[in-house]
């Protein structure tokens, strides 16, 4: 976990504690009493505490090393997908205005039902697409892939809303035209 | 490509077969071809050509590239990812800014106020051309860089494209039953294809010659669809924005969201829609009977040559469009559907239009049909 280390640091009080006078003295005397030859067994267990602590060591830094590599990468955006973010976000503003206009003109529930499902299809199309954008950002076929994904949302309603204006068109009314 | 293109053979593998051998083929992001073999074995080829790129470039690309096929219990199962006709890949390392140019304005231009009558040879054709396409023509006019003085360049204009051609052709005699199940790949069928298909495409295209067996299932969903003749067979299409069919026989068409032209119309052949367009150029002789069912469909439909036919409309809340009249049937007294609209004489003529259409719009013409604005 992340954390500031002034946040961390802040935490903690300074303690002014002053070192005894003799520090130095008794410091060289245990250090005399650590200097003494070891008998066998315990030269032994020594080996055994060295090998232990080299293996900790290594099973930690490499443990360390592995998760900094699965850790969360920077994420540094290209200029092509700031681009995208910028195209899909306008595309996205269009498309609820046209959906908006769509519903307010639209008097058949099954119509709008209908639509709503082909326009969740298409952006799952999209949801499926943008994986394979983030694996292969320069690769202009998928990229055209996404922009023709939200073109087609936007001209599905365009088109609909014009088929509705001509059914709302005045025209000769009939109770049937036979030629 | 340059006179330095290079030529790289990156799969290569060929089946033995009998009439009981199935093929399956699970296809993503590729582009194949697929033609009837001249043995009874299946070859699979694909090779590359590249220029511009370094060989390390060229490895890492492959690298993507998956291409799996094997022959067990007498099924071929071929599996491909990334393996495309075209690879246009960009590079550009300049200080300006990507830009996106004419974002909202329609690709098909501006709407016309006419339809013109069309031959089936002039749609064969066009989807003939349309064979020789490069995918990626179009992107140049719209994908550009606004450069720090204020110049805006395409990426070509820039050398910022470069590009590896690909051609994974694939051989298949006509007994073996193939399943293609496919996401963004593009599918053309080269000459006539007699094999029994079952096929899944969602976003891509799919272009044939001739698919004429009659038990073809195909499936295409959010792509392109060009075919030159289709003879027998279950088509459902969803959400084609262009789509051409050359000539079409004893098939049944189901389709939404799509705009789908074809040029002529032979016996045996019905369509059920929600909300396409639809243009019908030519019928032949014989059609016999055409039955289509829709709704919220818009419809432009070119008069047989032939005085031997009848055509009506059954329905209401639709639109019809002959001449410079806009006719319009209502709902009968009980709110259903009624006869709308009778051309010729329905018990003696020897072929016979009928359509069934609930709030559609239906433009009729001989040899243009105009479109009233409102």
């Amino acid at each position: 976990m992340k954390q500031d280390i002034k946040e961390v640091l802040n935490g903690f009080e300074e303690t002014n504690k002053e070192l005894p006078a003799a520090h130095r003295t008794e410091f060289l005397e245990k250090l005399q009493g650590a200097e003494k030859p070891m008998s066998k067994p315990e030269n032994f267990y020594y080996f055994i505490k060295i090998a232990a602590t080299i293996v900790l060591f290594v099973s930690v830094g490499y443990l360390a090393l592995n998760s900094f590599n699965k850790s969360d990468p920077i994420i540094v955006e290209t200029p092509i997908e700031k681009q995208l973010k910028d195209i899909e976000m306008q595309y996205l503003k269009h498309i609820d205005a046209e959906w908006q206009n769509f519903v307010a003109l639209a008097t058949d529930e099954n119509l709008i039902k209908r639509f709503e499902q082909k326009l969740n299809d298409l952006d799952a199309g999209y949801q499926e697409i943008t994986v394979k954008f983030k694996q292969d950002k320069n690769n202009i076929l998928i990229i055209e892939s996404l922009v023709e994904n939200l073109q087609t949302r936007l001209r599905l309603l365009k088109d609909i809303q014009e088929h509705i204006h001509l059914l709302n068109q005045k025209s000769e009314q009939h109770e049937n035209i036979t030629i | 490509m340059s006179m330095n293109a290079q030529r790289k053979q990156i799969y290569s593998k060929v089946f033995d077969v009998n009439v009981q051998t199935k093929a399956i083929f699970n296809l993503d992001d590729s582009a194949v071809i697929i033609e009837p073999s001249d043995d009874d074995k299946v070859h699979l080829d694909y090779a590359i050509v590249f220029d511009r790129f370094s060989m390390m470039e060229i490895d890492s690309l492959i690298s993507k590239m998956k291409i799996e096929a094997t022959l067990q219990n007498n099924q071929i199962s071929l599996k491909t990812n990334n393996v495309l006709k075209s690879h246009e890949y960009f590079t550009y390392n300049g200080t300006g800014s990507f830009y996106v140019d004419n974002l909202f304005k329609s690709k098909k231009g501006n709407k016309k106020d006419s339809i013109f009558h069309k031959l089936k040879d002039s749609i064969q054709r066009e989807i003939r051309e349309k064979y020789k396409e490069k995918p990626l023509d179009s992107l140049g006019s719209w994908f550009k860089v606004k450069e720090e003085n204020g110049a805006i360049k395409s990426l070509k204009e820039l050398g910022g494209v470069k590009v590896v051609k690909g051609q994974f052709v694939i051989k298949i005699p006509s007994f073996v039953k193939l399943t293609i199940n496919a996401k963004t790949a593009y599918i053309t069928f080269a000459g006539e294809i007699k094999n029994e298909l079952s096929v899944s495409l969602k976003r891509g295209k799919l272009s044939a010659q001739q698919l004429i067996n009659e038990y073809n299932q195909i499936n295409i969903d959010d792509a392109g669809f060009e075919v030159e003749v289709i003879k027998n067979g279950e088509y459902t299409l969803n959400n084609i924005s262009k789509g051409l069919i050359g000539s079409i026989y004893n098939a049944q068409i189901t389709s939404e969201f799509s705009k789908i032209e074809i040029g002529e119309i032979a016996k045996g052949v019905s369509i059920t829609d929600f909300n396409s367009e639809y243009w019908f150029y030519n019928w032949t002789p014989n059609f016999n009977r055409f039955n289509m069912y829709s709704e919220y469909s818009k419809i432009n439909l070119f008069y047989p040559d032939s005085k031997k036919y009848s055509l009506s409309t059954f329905g209401f809340n639709t639109k019809h469009h002959f001449k410079n009249v806009i006719g319009e049937i209502g709902p009968n007294k009980k709110g259903g559907k009624s006869k709308m609209m009778i051309v010729g004489d329905e018990k003696t003529a020897k072929n016979k239009i009928k359509m069934d259409i609930i709030h559609g719009v239906i433009r009729f013409g001989k040899d243009v049909i105009s479109i009233p604005r409102s």
